[in-house]
């Protein structure tokens, strides 16, 4: 059985503000910034986001999606089809 | 030793200096004293308490305090939202009326009448000021504070051919200009916005703090390549006319969305613009903060738009206001100071200006693209009414 995951995932028209940083929950933290992103933007760890849609209203250029509206990723087993939507970001840095 | 001309004690005093005009203190002194009553009478209830040894313990009292009910810290620490969570103290009223510096949540009822009004508090509509990532803007910005002293490499900046290290000071002086306006915004308002909005004050203290920061890393950048280059009258009158502005919704839409916005394109073309690896890390420290505020001003919009009560009667006011708005900040954006000084850092050098020209229309094509997109989201169509043109003038 696919270990279950989020749906959400940031398109590369990020600003960068980090709203959405502070809005995931502490515990959850699945909301990163892309390490040698010169542009400064965030990203989603599919992984453990929890879906809960905290992020996406304070999003100041509807730049968080969620896959399941646009037909991708209706089912366990897509997260591979989230990734590639944002691969334009690099993996989370490693915590030191 | 021969004896100087004049000794200190052959020398006229000089005269007195009034620090404060008199007509100010006077008025100061009046005002206070037609409040006297209230004031006094909370003075003489102090003596007569103290001289008889009473005490009062009245501040112990929790029968209408919110006493007990504790905060309890998120995994990030205690943020504002994690006290906001226990009742009553994330209430936010709609209209402000406590106009003093009583805070939301504590014991203020019983004292309203005895309390003193703040005629500067006048900005006291939430749908004015509130932003929905107020605050988590204001933790990002906690967090992300950093030091134009020391966090920036300056001896490893190395001088640059002529025409590229005037260019790129000349920028700086730009930017030095306009950074003074981001701060001085902030300021003439926040001080008008009532305690009972802590959370946008905090904020708009965070924008001030990056404001200093920015047109301090500049004016260092400027003058350790060189020195600052030229003000400029168009320039000028785009930032007074942010200064003016006559509602902070408005100003807010002009300086944070609009300004900032253009602001935030060219810094985000930092790669590109800035010539020394010194130059890059000011420029993507600098875009961090300014996309808050480019952030904030896009969402305070939103709110203003989504809870006036006439919200079509809004959407034309801030048209109108835009239709202004939009000249003046074209004018800035047209400038020689600023368009010639990119073109060469974008084509690398004065011979190449005519390619960093369409190099820069690019930048401006994608700054019209981004700000309509952000007038978008805060559901203010600009596409149909925008006064600057979608194409740079040299590319039409």
């Amino acid at each position: 059985m696919a270990r279950r995951h989020g749906h959400y995932y940031v398109d590369d028209t990020c600003i960068g503000c980090g709203a959405c940083d502070h809005a995931c929950p502490g515990k959850v933290d699945a909301v990163y910034e892309v390490a040698g992103d010169f542009l400064g933007r965030f990203a989603i760890v599919a992984e453990e986001c929890i879906d809960c849609d905290l992020c996406v209203p304070l999003c100041p250029v509807d730049c968080i999606h969620d896959a399941r509206n646009e037909g991708i990723a209706s089912k366990d087993g897509d997260l591979e089809q989230i990734k590639k939507l944002q691969s334009w970001a690099q993996a989370r840095p490693q915590a030191l | 030793m021969s004896k100087p001309a004049a000794s200190p004690t052959d020398l006229s005093p000089l005269p007195p200096e009034h620090a404060v005009p008199e007509e100010s203190l006077e008025s100061y002194e009046l005002a206070f004293g037609q409040q006297m009553t209230t004031w006094a009478e909370i003075l003489n209830d102090n003596g007569e308490r103290l001289q008889a040894g009473r005490f009062s313990l009245h501040w112990m009292e929790t029968d209408k305090a919110n006493w007990g009910r504790r905060a309890k810290p998120s995994s990030r620490g205690m943020t504002y939202a994690d006290t906001n969570r226990v009742e009553p103290y994330g209430q936010m009223p709609e209209k402000a009326e406590w106009l003093n510096f009583a805070p939301r949540g504590s014991v203020r009822d019983p004292y309203a009448q005895r309390m003193p009004v703040l005629s500067a508090y006048d900005v006291v509509d939430r749908n004015e000021l509130w932003a929905e990532n107020v605050i988590t803007l204001y933790e990002e910005a906690k967090a992300r504070q950093w030091n134009a002293t020391r966090d920036i490499p300056w001896d490893e900046l190395k001088s640059l051919p002529e025409d590229l290290e005037k260019a790129t000071c000349q920028l700086c002086t730009f930017l030095t200009e306009v950074e003074f306006v981001a701060g001085d915004f902030p300021a003439k308002w926040l001080y008008r916005i009532p305690q009972d909005f802590l959370e946008v004050k905090s904020f708009l203290a965070t924008q001030l703090m990056d404001e200093a920061r920015h047109q301090e890393v500049f004016r260092k950048r400027a003058i350790a390549g060189g020195g600052l280059l030229h003000a400029s009258p168009g320039f000028e009158w785009a930032l007074k006319a942010i200064m003016e502005a006559p509602s902070h919704t408005m100003g807010t839409f002009l300086l944070n969305l609009l300004g900032e916005g253009l602001v935030l394109s060219i810094f985000r073309s930092g790669e590109m613009i800035a010539k020394t690896h010194v130059d890059k890390e000011i420029f993507r420290l600098c875009l961090q903060d300014e996309a808050r505020h480019v952030s904030y001003g896009v969402m305070e919009l939103k709110n203003h738009l989504d809870n006036v009560p006439d919200r079509d009667a809004a959407l034309e006011d801030m048209h109108r206001f835009a239709d202004v708005g939009e000249m003046v900040i074209l004018t800035a954006f047209t400038e020689a100071a600023l368009i010639e000084p990119l073109a060469i850092l974008l084509g690398g050098g004065v011979n190449r200006i005519e390619q960093g020209l369409e190099q820069a229309g690019a930048l401006w094509g994608n700054f019209i693209e981004e700000y309509l997109g952000r007038c978008r989201r805060a559901g203010f169509d600009r596409s149909e009414r925008c006064g600057i043109p979608t194409q740079a003038p040299w590319l039409q």
